[in-house]
C-alpha cells in the first residue's frame, strides 16, 4: 500500500492534509493536533495532502502495484 | 443523539456544481438559508480540482454550431437538444463567472481569457494512407484554464456571499414529505452523529458512479443516485455511464491518444483503423478493438508513445505561458507525472474504466422527476441529455468543469424559486428511524465481510471491457447474474466505525448502480456512438430511443421511451 510519513516536529497543527483528503484516509487526533494516517489502504495517491502542507511536513510515497485494480479482469 | 438543521435550499456536495449552485441560489434570494452539506471538506473535496483544469468554452463559434456538429458526431440525436443548446449558450459565460468567483482563470497580458483550439484529430488522410493533422481543426469550441485552487477560492467567495456550510457530514438519504422533497439525512463521517436536515428544496451535486477503480476517481462512490433511486426518482442512459481511459497498469496515469499509436504484440497498428476523420476524442470502436485482439490473443497492447501524433498538440495546450500562470496546477501535475514515470517500465496500455455514472433525470431547469429535488454536475450528465449517446467527458475534453458550471447555475436559481413558493416540510420520524436501522445494520452485523472485499468482486464485474464497453446480451446476463449473487452478500458487511458503514453504503450504492447499467445495457439492443453491443452491431431502425430506469416497489425496472425529434430544431 502506499506510504504516508508525517514529520511531527515539522507539522504545525494547521490542518490543511486532514481536509485535503478527499476520501478520508486521513483523520484528524484534536488532542495532538496531528493527522492520523487511518486507512493508508485506501489512498489513491491524488497528493493532495503532500503539495498543500505549507510545512513540507508530509510525504506520500505511491505503491502502485498494490492499487486496488482488477489486473486479472480486464478483457 | 440526533442533530436536526433546517435550510431553505440544501446542496449536497461541496465542489464545483454545489457550489455554482449554492452561490446563485443565494444571488437569486439573498434572504434564503442556503446550505451545503459535504462529506469532506468544501473546496477540497470532488473531482473537479484534481483533473487538467481545462474548461470548454465555444469562442467564436455560435451555440447552434456547436449543437448541431455535436448531435452529428458525437451525440447521435439521443440529446435534449433544448438541453443542448442551454449547456452550448452558457459555456462562455461559465468562464467569466469563474474567474468572478476564484480569480484562477488564465488570462493574457489584457486581460482576454487565454483560449487554446482543440487540435485532436486528423483534418485528411495523405497520399500514403497515413493521418495528416493541422494545428486547428474546426472543432466548434475552445479550451480555457484555471489553476486548481480555483475551487478553494470558490468556497471562500460563498461564505462571504452568506453561504452556510457543513462539512464531514456524509448524506446517506433522503426525506420526502407527501411525495416532495423535505430533505436528507446524513452522518458525521468523523463520530457517526445522525444529522438531520430539512429543506425547501434539495440539490443533488454529490458525484456520480466511478466504481473506485480509477484512483481519480474514486470519490464518486453513488450514494447520491442510490439515495435518489429511493425515493423513486427517474434515471435515463444509464447505459452511457461506461467511460474508459487508455492507461498503464503501472501507474494508472492517462495515456490520451493512444489509439493512434496502438499496437498489438504482433507490431501491428491496430488502432487507426478506428480513428474517423471527425475523432474528437477516443473513441469506444478503439477500445472495442483493443478487446478483439486480446480475445484473440494478439496482446498485450502497446502505447508507441512517439508516434503519438497528439502529444504536440497537447503539449502546445499546455504552453509555458499557461503554465507559469498556473503555480498550484504545475505543482500538483508535476508530483502525479514524477511519481508515475519514475515507476514505468513499459508501453503497455490496457482500457481502465474510469465510469461517470450519472443518469438521474433532469429538465432543462435541473429538477428531477421528485417535486424540490433538483441536481447538478456529474450525477445528472446523461441524465441531463444535454449530450446524448457518449460516456462522460463527451468525447469533448475540458466539459467537467464546464457541465459542473452550467448545471449549477441553472438548479440554483431554480431550487430557490421552488423554496420560495414552498411551505416548510415535516421530516417523518419513521422514515429517519428506517434509514437510521439501514445506515446503522453494519456496525450491528454479526458478519465478516469488509466493504473493501466487496468492492474488488465488484470491480470484477464491472472493469472487463467485454461485460461494459463491447456488449453482449449473454456476457450482460452473466454479469447481472453475478451483480445479484453480490447483493446477497450486503448483509454479511461488517464495520466498526463510521468509516466503513460508509463503505457499506458506498457498496450498496455501486451494486445498484451496476443493476441499473446492465438492465439499461441488455434493454438497448443497437449499437449508438459510445454504446456498442457485439451481438446487435447497427443503430435500432426505430430510430433515437432513450432507455428509462425507474424504481418499481424496490426494484429496478427499465422501458423505452421515443426521443420526440420532432419538438426539436434539428433532425438526422
Amino acid at each position: 500500500m502506499n506510504t504516508i510519513i508525517v514529520n511531527n516536529e515539522l507539522c504545525n497543527g494547521c490542518k490543511i492534509c486532514f481536509k485535503a483528503c478527499f476520501i478520508d484516509v486521513i483523520k484528524w487526533d484534536a488532542e495532538a493536533r496531528r493527522p492520523i494516517i487511518a486507512f493508508p489502504e485506501e489512498c489513491v495517491q491524488c497528493m493532495f495532502c503532500e503539495i498543500n502542507c505549507t510545512q513540507r511536513a508530509l510525504k506520500v510515497h505511491p505503491k502502485y502495484d498494490s492499487y486496488m485494480f482488477p489486473r486479472e479482469n480486464l478483457a | 443523539m440526533s442533530q436536526y438543521t433546517t435550510a431553505d435550499v440544501l446542496i449536497v456536495g461541496g465542489s464545483i456544481a454545489g457550489l455554482a449552485a449554492a452561490i446563485t441560489a443565494k444571488e437569486h434570494d439573498p434572504s434564503l438559508n442556503v446550505t451545503v452539506v459535504e462529506k469532506y471538506t468544501s473546496g477540497y473535496a470532488g473531482k473537479a480540482n484534481r483533473g487538467a483544469g481545462v474548461i470548454l468554452v465555444l469562442g467564436e463559434s455560435t451555440p447552434e454550431e456547436f449543437a448541431q456538429f455535436y448531435l452529428r458526431h458525437i451525440g447521435m440525436y439521443l440529446n435534449n437538444q433544448r438541453a443542448l443548446l442551454q449547456y452550448a449558450s452558457m459555456l462562455n459565460s461559465n468562464v467569466e463567472i469563474l474567474d468572478k468567483w476564484s480569480g484562477r482563470i488564465v488570462k493574457d497580458e489584457n486581460g482576454k481569457v487565454r483560449t487554446s483550439k482543440w487540435t485532436s484529430g486528423p483534418v485528411a488522410r495523405n497520399e500514403d494512407g497515413t493521418l495528416r493533422f493541422a494545428e486547428t481543426v474546426e472543432y466548434p469550441w475552445e479550451l480555457a484554464t484555471v489553476d486548481l485552487d480555483y475551487v478553494l477560492k470558490i468556497y471562500g467567495y460563498a461564505r462571504r456571499k452568506g453561504v452556510k456550510f457543513i462539512n464531514r457530514v456524509g448524506m446517506v438519504d433522503l426525506l420526502t414529505d407527501d411525495g416532495r422533497i423535505a430533505g436528507i439525512v446524513g452522518y458525521d463521517i468523523d463520530d457517526g452523529t445522525q444529522r438531520v436536515l430539512t429543506a425547501k428544496s434539495v440539490v443533488l451535486a454529490c458525484g456520480n458512479q466511478d466504481w473506485r477503480v480509477s484512483p481519480m476517481w474514486s470519490p464518486a462512490r453513488g450514494e447520491g443516485i442510490s439515495a435518489a433511486f429511493r425515493i423513486g426518482a427517474r434515471f435515463v442512459n444509464c447505459e452511457f455511464g461506461s467511460f474508459y481511459n487508455w492507461i498503464s497498469l503501472e501507474n494508472f496515469e492517462s495515456e490520451m491518444g493512444a489509439e493512434y499509436a496502438l499496437y498489438n504484440d504482433k507490431g501491428e497498428n491496430i488502432g487507426l483503423r478506428t480513428v474517423k476523420d471527425v475523432h474528437s476524442d477516443i473513441n469506444a470502436e478503439s477500445l472495442a478493438e483493443w478487446y478483439k485482439q486480446t480475445v484473440a490473443g494478439n496482446g498485450p497492447m502497446h502505447h508507441r508513445v512517439r508516434e503519438n501524433p497528439l502529444l504536440p498538440s497537447l503539449e502546445s495546450m499546455m504552453d509555458a505561458e499557461v503554465m507559469r500562470a498556473r503555480p498550484f496546477a504545475t505543482r500538483f501535475w508535476n508530483t502525479l507525472m514524477f511519481n508515475a514515470f519514475s515507476q514505468k517500465t513499459n508501453d503497455e496500455v490496457v482500457p481502465g474504466l474510469v465510469g461517470e455514472f450519472g443518469g438521474l433525470w433532469v429538465d432543462e431547469d435541473m429538477a428531477t422527476t421528485v417535486p424540490g429535488l433538483f441536481a447538478a454536475g456529474d450525477i445528472c450528465v446523461q441524465g441531463s441529455r444535454a449530450w446524448g449517446a457518449v460516456a462522460q467527458p463527451g468525447r469533448h475534453r475540458g466539459s467537467g468543469i464546464a457541465f459542473g458550471t452550467y448545471s449549477g447555475r441553472v438548479a440554483g436559481p431554480s431550487a430557490a424559486t421552488y423554496a420560495a413558493g414552498a411551505q416548510v416540510p415535516i421530516a417523518h420520524d419513521e422514515q429517519i428511524t428506517a434509514i437510521d436501522a439501514r445506515f446503522n445494520a453494519p456496525l450491528n452485523s454479526d458478519g465478516s465481510l469488509k466493504p473493501l472485499e466487496l468492492v474488488a468482486e465488484i470491480q470484477k464485474v464491472m472493469q472487463p471491457v467485454g461485460n461494459s464497453l463491447y456488449r453482449h446480451e449473454q456476457r450482460l446476463r452473466s454479469a447481472l447474474a453475478r451483480i445479484e449473487d453480490l447483493k446477497a452478500l450486503l448483509p454479511q458487511l461488517w464495520a466498526t466505525d463510521p468509516h466503513h458503514a460508509f463503505g457499506a453504503n458506498e457498496v450498496a450504492a455501486m451494486l445498484l448502480c451496476s443493476e441499473m447499467f446492465f438492465k439499461a445495457s441488455l434493454e438497448r439492443r443497437e449499437s449508438l456512438g459510445w454504446f456498442l453491443r457485439e451481438d446487435c452491431p447497427e443503430p435500432s431502425p426505430d430510430g433515437p430511443h432513450w432507455v428509462i430506469v425507474e424504481n418499481e416497489e424496490g426494484q429496478v425496472s427499465v422501458s423505452k421511451q421515443r426521443v420526440p425529434l420532432e419538438d426539436y430544431p434539428y433532425q438526422p
